[in-house]
């Protein structure tokens, strides 16, 4: 048999090819981090026995227009997408859903700064206003939707004025609001009756005292904290400090907060982070009973539903350093549009197909977990999940501000460490040394 | 003939035997081992050279663009400060950023953790996985379920091996609990200041140890028989023949599992990334702040690109200078 021969100039001329298609291949850019099945808003057309169409004037329907879409799925963020995605078909003509679905909240926010950088951010992006936006909007990175609005039918009269203020700078609206969030405190009461405890605190003086009888009474930890900015800014304001945008970072009030939060770990060891108590998060800790208080949210309803069916807990705004008053942090969730958006109408488009009523609606039939953002549907939610019953309106109107400084990402990694300096390693610094570091870095 | 040589090979005879002849034996096998690639010559034709080349050119192509450019960037990134939201937006600052970076308490409490990590973890993996080859040697037909036990622990994630770990190790738990016969306090041990470094190093010397284990078996079955059987027959007992026949014999795979082991754990990361929950990096407090940690805090956490990039060169340079040294030693030994 014979074999035909290559020659060396073939040769040369098909590895050549294949390098270069090689290199091609591996220059293709990558957008989502994780990949989906794609939600298609126009279904595709079925093989059918129809004869072709005469060639008519009609000009040929244009392709539908992809939009991506980031998210983190935790909870039954999910299953209320899938609700959504599955009226996108008949809601969202010509436009196809991508979804880019993000492992967790903080990996989404530890990614878009790079997404950002390199261009291929999702267009739109569900967040909540706890993230360091207030930069992203500064650098131009995000889009303002006022022009875009006028696309649209979006009433923004329909929302709280304190959420639309939440998403907006300088007159300039930054995002549509999708749900609105509060801070809260948590007690597990099978802890405290464990304890002897039969009355909840009314300030923090009274927490620490609880804290410590806990421990005293059942060695369980008082106090459950997940360090992080959000979790750290709660103690903050019950002692009537904040960050002020980063202005007063070091202020009395401030320094007053974190070292009752200090003091709790260091002098009364009775606080706990929850890496010290084996857990993820501190809805766990109080789930497994490991702890009998925590700062936390409404997302405590749904989580503890879910795991802790039998665990008793109660959710309640915070106390503060004053006997008998109590505070709760408002914010909210919502939809933006990165400026790298190849079709910023087709991106408007998805984020009103995402507001209207009827998705409102699917955060409660969902039992989504949080709060629609739309004022006439927080009588529905609250009459459906009675443990939100002390968040009335007045308490949420009056709720404060996450006020962080404008480096949000920047000065939450170094308050962290702080804070671990002075709760595991005790006398290498002080809380008004580690605050006054971070003024002269941070502050305005 | 048995009685003459068990004669002949006893006082000074037998020291001498043992810290020469049989070394210089050992020594020639493994060479003969190492050359056993037979060396052909012949010359090349011009059109061989060619084609040789075009076949290596798809994967140098690909080395440049994966591996080359990426540390061209690296370094030119490192004398730069980065905008981060516009790449673009770069200033060239000189040698700031290792100024900076050498002044930087942080960068070294991270090389002092990675020193004694390295130190902890290096003798740890590769004397427990070489007793443990050994011992494998001579358990017969479990010798491939021993190894491959062994072996799993390399195979699965990290993240899985880990968090098993961790709550193994959480305050009340069994692992930590046991642990208090030895004294120790039954905490959480990644959550302890004191106890977070020594959790890492179990846990990665738990992963890797199999890895090197397998490098070990592999490597006995290259030391000839014959070696073993002389040395029996002149008196050795087991410690003498694995002091004075095995270690020589595998010297070439302690070299490998030593150099290996040190760059491996030089950049220790995902282990500490696990602990933290990806929340406070270096949790609790700076005791796992490893130096990959550091870099990554610096570059992607406080977005300073081009000061993590120097520090990022500096680990370079450090894998680089380890190497160099164990090698040195090694081969001066």
């Amino acid at each position: 048999m014979q074999t035909k021969r290559m020659s060396r100039r073939e040769f040369l001329t098909l590895v050549g090819a294949a390098s270069g298609a090689a290199l091609l291949a591996a220059c293709q850019p990558k957008v989502a981090p994780t990949a989906t099945p794609k939600p298609t808003a126009t279904p595709p057309p079925k093989p059918t026995a129809t004869p072709l169409p005469k060639p008519t004037a009609t000009p040929p329907p244009a392709a539908p227009v992809e939009v991506s879409f980031g998210y983190e799925p935790g909870g039954n963020i999910q299953a209320y997408y899938d609700v959504l995605f599955a009226r996108a078909a008949e809601g969202l003509p010509g436009i196809t859903i991508e979804p880019v679905v993000y492992p967790t909240y903080d990996d989404q926010l530890h990614l878009l700064p790079t997404q950002f950088a390199a261009g291929t951010a999702p267009a739109v992006i569900r967040w909540d206003n706890a993230a360091p936006w207030t930069q992203y909007a500064a650098e131009e990175v995000i889009l303002p939707l006022n022009d875009l609005l006028k696309e649209t039918a979006i009433d923004l009269n329909a929302f709280p004025k304190a959420l639309v203020d939440g998403w907006t700078i300088d007159g300039k609206l930054y995002a549509i609001p999708m749900y609105l969030q509060n801070s809260a405190f948590v007690y597990n009461l099978d802890v405290l009756e464990e304890a002897g405890i039969t009355t909840l605190p009314t300030s923090m003086q009274e927490v620490r005292q609880v804290a410590k009888t806990v421990k005293e009474k059942t060695g369980k930890s008082g106090l459950v904290i997940l360090p992080n900015l959000f979790h750290i800014h709660q103690y903050i304001l019950a002692f009537g400090g904040g960050w002020n945008y980063g202005r007063t970072i070091n202020s009395p009030e401030n320094v007053a907060g974190l070292q009752f939060l200090v003091d709790m770990f260091v002098e009364d060891e009775t606080a706990s982070t929850s890496q010290q108590l084996g857990t993820a998060w501190d809805g766990e800790a109080i789930s497994l009973n490991k702890a009998a208080m925590s700062d936390g949210g409404p997302w405590y309803i749904g989580f503890m539903k879910a795991v802790a069916p039998n665990v008793r807990y109660s959710l309640l705004p915070i106390p503060t350093n004053q006997p008998g008053k109590f505070f709760v942090v408002t914010y909210g969730g919502g939809y933006s549009i990165s400026s790298s958006a190849k079709d910023p109408v087709a991106a408007i488009k998805l984020v009103e197909f995402l507001s209207t009523e009827a998705a409102q609606e699917a955060i409660i039939t969902t039992e989504l977990g949080f709060v629609p953002a739309m004022t006439k549907f927080l009588d529905d939610y609250v009459a459906k999940t009675p443990e939100y019953a002390p968040f009335t309106e007045s308490v949420l109107s009056q709720g404060r501000k996450l006020d962080y400084p404008p480096k949000m990402a920047e000065f939450e990694t170094d308050l962290l460490a702080g804070f671990e300096q002075l709760v595991f390693r005790p006398g290498t610094t002080t809380v008004q040394e580690l605050l006054d570091s971070l003024q002269s870095k941070y502050g305005q | 003939m048995k009685n003459h040589s068990r004669r002949l090979l006893r006082g000074s005879a037998r020291r001498s035997f043992m810290r020469r002849a049989l070394p210089q034996m050992v020594a020639r096998a493994g060479a003969g081992i190492r050359t056993g690639l037979i060396q052909f010559r012949s010359p090349r034709t011009r059109s061989e050279w060619s084609a040789g080349y075009a076949l290596l050119l798809p994967a140098l192509l690909l080395l440049v663009a994966w591996f080359l450019y990426p540390v061209a960037q690296l370094f030119l990134l490192s004398f730069q400060t980065v905008s981060k939201f516009h790449f673009s937006d770069r200033t060239f600052v000189g040698f700031a950023n290792y100024a900076y970076l050498l002044k930087d308490p942080a960068f070294a409490n991270s090389l002092r953790i990675v020193l004694v990590f390295v130190l902890l973890v290096v003798p740890a993996q590769t004397v427990l996985s070489l007793l443990l080859a050994s011992v494998l040697q001579s358990v017969g037909r479990a010798k491939v379920v021993f190894r491959t036990a062994f072996f799993i622990p390399y195979m699965t994630s990290t993240v899985a091996v880990t968090t098993v770990f961790m709550q193994l190790f959480v305050a009340g738990a069994p692992a930590a609990s046991a642990a208090t016969v030895l004294g120790l306090p039954n905490r959480t041990w990644y959550a302890d200041v004191k106890l977070a470094l020594p959790f890492l190093v179990l846990v990665y010397v738990y992963m890797y140890i199999g890895l090197y284990i397998v490098t070990f078996v592999s490597g006995l079955q290259t030391i000839p028989r014959e070696l073993y059987e002389a040395a029996t027959v002149d008196g050795a007992n087991a410690w003498a023949r694995f002091r004075y026949v095995t270690v020589p014999g595998l010297r070439p795979f302690v070299l490998f599992v030593v150099v290996a082991g040190l760059i491996q754990a030089i950049q220790v990361f995902d282990q500490a990334y696990v602990i933290t929950g990806g929340h406070v990096l270096g949790s609790p407090a700076g005791a796992t702040a490893t130096l990959v940690i550091y870099i990554y805090q610096q570059a992607f956490r406080l977005n300073a690109l081009g000061y993590g990039s120097a520090a990022a060169v500096l680990l370079l340079l450090i894998v680089f200078l380890g190497t160099w040294l164990t090698r040195r030693i090694l081969r001066e030994e």
